[in-house]
């Protein structure tokens, strides 16, 4: 069957997709969606790196498409066209898929830097199940025993984890003077720096990789920016990703860093819709337009594309940078603006324990940044707090506390919150 | 479903709802026996304090649950049928989105940080009552 | 300092065995007596500060505690009792008042204990409360010496006085927001409510809040008249002139200084933090002339639609002093008699001063009788009722209703530590400490009184089924329902009894 019509299609199927999909029957049970991926099916990507570590005994999750729900998926595929003006997708097999409304969801790819030596056997990126099953065959085969991580950001970090739970030897090389420079400030980048050293984790700042040889059968040693030659058996290019677009170009689609979307989720094409990793949205905080690749803002950014779709109008508050971490016993969170420019309007308040560092920035009295390190239980009030941009002034001595909870908070936010349940996005 | 209505005029602060729930908890049931233990488990609800004003707070089960949503793994769900949430500990491997997604503060790390631990998992049958609910001296939980 | 002689009057045994360190009873103890040690993991119990409220031993989960009187180790002496020496030995050390609440304490005769109930047999039948209707429905107010009919239209030529109905003979007593708290008052309002009695505002004035509860409560005007406005007057049900209490005849009330919140200030129509002090007298009524004068002005004031009633204390002139009352325009007199509770009072008058409630209440009713204007008044009694066969045996004396403070205390949690007048009743009753009202919650609170009340009411229709009566009218004043036992002659015919044994 070569020509598909259907009144909403959803291009890559990964969390923006799959909740785009959800909220779409969520409104209507009976909507025919067609699903296109270059995946066999759903699963989570970010658990690759748990099971490369054996952390977790599988990728799989438990989200599925609902039980009977009209859905076509077409799996190991991709659009290679997209006409927006005839509503028309052109898949690499040749399907043609004719839709009224469109959901782009095609996630992120990861970043590679220009690096001479690619090519050779060892070298991997590590975003999604190829990589992984790729990267697994290869630990079999050859059992290396030193690794080399390009990228000292969150997903060189996960990867990091990932090795440090195989006992490999392991040398994580980062452009910028410190780790995580986006989610962290210099103080808690010290904190990680340590923690990663003390577990035997070789930390090379300020540096990159100029080159990589081996030996005409495997990767044998990486030469730094410096100069310097390590002997690596495995190297991870994790430097970062950036929206999977290349495809939309000839679409006429507006595409900056990612594709751009409005406040309702839609691109510069009526009826065409973007979410997850590979839009760019309207910053909660900053009112910037930016790319925030992360699980939460794919799934907020897919139901409201799905609602939309459906043909409500809902818009989306903004997208918020928030992610956490746990890394040689350390855990944390980071959530929004944790690098302000010094002065008014921002105020900072820190607060340092034993084994613990806590840093809330604030603007005009509401919270705009959050870093927990160490200590990260409640992490999920103040990133509320920072949502519905409530004041805290009343509250603002016991801020830090930590025994600080629901209880410190004026008794109007209490009792409503706690007496209807659940969250509207 | 039934839902923990939390009544803070009312709460006295004896942290008997958090003793109660331990036992609930625990391999014998029974009270002292339970308490002799050092490994006992964590109660999955927690009192809140300040001044004058304490309450018991657990999760509160939200029918849009970010936890639920954010999970990486699917540790996180909710049971269809009674509309609780549950955490899966056996899936769950720690990646703390779940912490980071909880508007009330409710989910915790175990005692050795390495998944979730303790969260309130409705622990009654249908037509019975939570045992927090049930002990709570001054009716400062109700079920309802 | 000079050591104190002072022993602890209480003695704490904990457990070990089944102590679990929870600390339940280290965050219930308004005095603090219970300390834990987190190095050693042990719980520790300053014996010096408890007051035997056993709020501790209610909560412990594994009932480790045990609070029990401790046992002082003086010689024995019939005339100088410890509670005595005790005494003695605060006032050498301070100087001044010693203060006490709740009623008295003192071994004097329970007239209650020694009169008991007949029951029928073979002739005049008793009744099966759970097959025949009993009727104790009971009608406060002035009541009229004959009734003029209109036998044609079948209506009542006569205006009637206003009454209040009640479904029981028993009243909620007075107690005054600022004693208690505003859950406690709460509480016995809404039980008030649901039960179909009235309770008493107290002399604190009455909270905004209980405004819509009116038509069951009856507003005090007390010597320090607090809180008393057109609006007071205006949504209570009855209003009561305040003369004496049993606890305190003779001398006025205190509420310190500390104990006026914003709330309490707002009620009772006083500044902030000022002692709120009740004069003994009420400085414009030195003659029952002057009573009579008052009790008008609210009828006028209140448009002659409410009952007044008049609250005095039993003394030894209570059946003249009755007497005039009912003359002065009473509808209800309210007597107290010496068992009546108080938030604070010195001790000495408190254990003293006034007589008891059955020998009050039986010579007022003969007297009233005997001077032909029994009927003008209805006579409510208090001060120490603790049952329903209480209540049935001060009808029998001739009461028309009783008031109970203390018992309805009881039902809400009070363990009779006598320590109110600290302000820091471990049960949320008599304190105004946010930390500690909380542990009064109203809606339990209601409920108790709300069951106390029913069970009586099951009770008295049990008692008068078997005495073989269905309308608790008849029994009011039947003195022959009565027989006493243990007394005197003298007492006997001061209650107007005959003795167990007599026949008709």
């Amino acid at each position: 069957m070569n020509e598909i019509r259907t009144p909403y299609l959803i291009v890559g199927f990964s969390v923006a997709g799959l909740w785009g999909a959800r909220t779409i029957w969520q409104k209507d049970p009976e909507a025919s969606i067609v699903a296109v991926s270059d995946e066999d099916g759903f699963y989570s990507r970010p658990l690759i790196t748990y099971f490369l570590g054996g952390k977790s005994q599988s990728i799989e999750h438990r989200l599925k498409v609902p039980e009977g729900a009209p859905f076509t998926f077409l799996s190991g595929d991709r659009v290679e066209h997209l006409d927006t003006q005839n509503r028309m997708a052109f898949l690499r097999s040749g399907k043609k898929v004719l839709f009224d409304r469109a959901l782009i969801a095609t996630g992120g790819v990861p970043v590679v830097p220009p690096i001479q030596g690619l090519t050779n056997e060892g070298v991997f990126t590590f975003t999604g199940r190829r990589d992984l099953m790729a990267m697994q065959e290869f630990l079999r085969r050859t059992n290396p025993k030193r690794v080399l991580i390009l990228g000292g950001g969150f997903i060189g970090l996960k990867t990091c984890e990932a090795f440090m739970h195989l006992g490999l030897e392991i040398t994580l090389v980062e452009l910028a003077s410190r780790l995580l420079p986006l989610m962290l400030d210099e103080e808690a980048s010290r904190y990680l720096e340590d923690a990663l050293r003390k577990t035997g984790v070789q930390v090379v700042l300020k540096e990159t990789i100029q080159g990589l040889e081996g030996n005409g059968e495997k990767l044998t040693r990486a030469t730094l920016q410096s100069g310097a030659h390590l002997p690596v058996d495995c190297a991870v290019v994790a430097v970062g990703v950036r929206p999977n677009v290349a495809w939309l170009s000839d679409s006429g689609i507006t595409v900056r860093r990612g594709v751009v979307v409005d406040a309702f989720q839609e691109t510069s094409q009526t009826g065409i819709f973007a979410a997850g990793d590979v839009a760019e949205t309207r910053n909660l905080l900053t009112g910037e337009w930016n790319v925030v690749a992360i699980w939460p803002e794919a799934v907020r950014q897919g139901k409201v594309a799905g609602m939309n779709m459906t043909g409500e109008r809902i818009p989306y508050p903004g997208s918020l940078p928030l992610n956490a971490l746990d890394l040689g016993g350390l855990a944390l969170v980071s959530a929004g603006i944790v690098n302000p420019p010094e002065g008014a309007p921002f105020e900072v308040l820190v607060r340092r324990e034993k084994h613990a560092y806590m840093k809330v920035v604030l603007a005009e009295e509401r919270i705009v940044g959050l870093i927990m390190l160490g200590r990260i239980e409640k992490s999920g009030l103040y990133i509320r707090l920072l949502r519905e941009r409530i004041p805290v002034t009343e509250f603002k001595e016991r801020l830090l506390d930590p025994r600080f909870g629901l209880v410190n908070l004026p008794r109007e936010y209490r009792k409503s919150w706690v007496e209807g349940v659940g969250m509207e996005v | 479903m039934k839902k923990i209505r939390i009544h803070e005029e009312y709460c006295i602060g004896c942290h008997l709802c958090e003793i109660t729930c331990v036992v609930k908890h625990s391999p014998s049931g029974k009270l002292i026996k339970t308490f002799r233990d050092t490994n006992r488990p964590a109660p999955r609800v927690r009192v809140e304090e300040e001044g004058y004003v304490s309450f018991a707070l657990q999760c509160r089960h939200c029918d849009d649950a970010p936890c639920v949503e954010n999970c990486l793994t699917g540790a996180m769900y909710r049971d269809e049928e009674t509309g609780v949430v549950l955490c899966d500990e056996d899936r769950c491997v720690g990646c703390w989105m779940c912490i980071m997604s909880c508007p009330f503060g409710v989910a915790e790390r175990n005692a050795e940080h390495t998944h979730i631990g303790s969260k309130c998992d409705g622990c009654v049958k249908k037509g019975e009552v939570p045992p927090c609910v049930e002990n709570c001296p001054n009716e400062a939980l109700t079920y309802e | 300092m000079a050591k104190s002689l002072l022993f602890p009057e209480f003695k704490i045994e904990r457990d070990a065995k089944r102590c679990i360190a929870c600390q339940v009873c280290v965050r219930q103890c308004a005095n603090a007596v219970h300390s834990y040690e987190e190095d050693d993991d042990t719980l520790w119990s300053e014996e010096e500060r408890c007051v035997g409220c056993q709020r501790c031993v209610t909560l412990c989960p594994t009932g480790a505690l045990e609070v029990r009187r401790r046992e002082v180790g003086f010689r024995e002496n019939a005339n100088w009792e410890p509670a005595f020496l005790h005494r003695l030995y605060k006032q050498a050390e301070t100087g001044g008042i010693v203060l006490a609440s709740m009623g008295c304490d003192r071994p004097y005769t329970i007239y209650w204990d020694h009169l008991l109930l007949n029951a029928s047999q073979v002739t005049n039948p008793s009744i099966d409360p759970l097959r025949e209707p009993i009727e104790i429905r009971t009608f406060l107010g002035r009541k009229e010496a004959s009734l003029d009919v209109d036998w044609e239209n079948l209506s009542l030529k006569t205006k009637l006085a206003p009454q209040l109905e009640l479904s029981l003979p028993v009243l909620f007593s007075a107690m005054s927001y600022g004693s208690i708290s505003y859950n406690a008052f709460r509480s016995i309002v809404e039980a008030a409510q649901e039960i179909g009695t009235l309770c008493n505002s107290g002399e604190g004035g009455l909270h905004p809040d209980f405004y819509s509860f009116g038509e069951h409560i009856i507003v005090q005007v007390a010597s320090g008249r607090f809180g008393v406005t057109p609006e007071y007057l205006g949504v209570a049900k009855a209003i009561e002139i305040k003369i004496g209490q049993g606890a305190k005849p003779g001398i006025g009330g205190h509420l310190p200084g500390e104990k006026v919140s914003p709330e309490i200030s707002r009620t009772r129509r006083i500044p902030v933090g000022s002692d709120a002090i009740s004069p003994a007298p009420h400085h414009d009524i030195y003659s029952i002339e002057d009573l009579e004068r008052l009790v008008f002005a609210i009828k006028e004031a209140t448009g002659y639609r409410k009952p007044v009633s008049v609250k005095i204390a039993a003394v030894h002139n209570v059946a003249a002093i009755a007497s005039g009352c009912v003359r002065a325009g009473a509808d209800i007199v309210a007597i107290d008699g010496i068992r009546g509770g108080t938030g604070a009072a010195p001790q000495v008058i408190r254990d003293n001063v006034g007589i008891p409630i059955e020998l009050a209440l039986a010579q007022v009713d003969e007297r009233l009788r005997r001077e032909g204007i029994r009927h003008r008044a209805s006579i409510v009694v208090a001060g120490g009722i603790r049952s329903s066969s209480d209540v049935i045996k001060a009808i029998a004396l001739g009461a028309d209703a009783v008031y109970v403070g203390t018992a309805a205390l009881l039902a809400l949690g009070c363990h009779l530590c006598q320590k109110c007048y600290t302000g820091r009743c471990n049960w949320g009753i008599a304190t105004q400490d946010p930390l500690l009202t909380k542990r009064l919650n109203p809606r339990i609170g209601k409920r108790r009184l709300v069951n106390l009340m029913r069970a009586w009411a099951l009770e008295m229709k049990e008692i008068l089924g078997g005495m073989g009566i269905n309308a608790i009218e008849s029994l009011r004043g039947n003195r022959e329902q009565l027989r006493a036992v243990g007394l005197r002659e003298e007492e006997a015919r001061l209650l107007g009894v005959k003795m167990a044994g007599e026949g008709w």
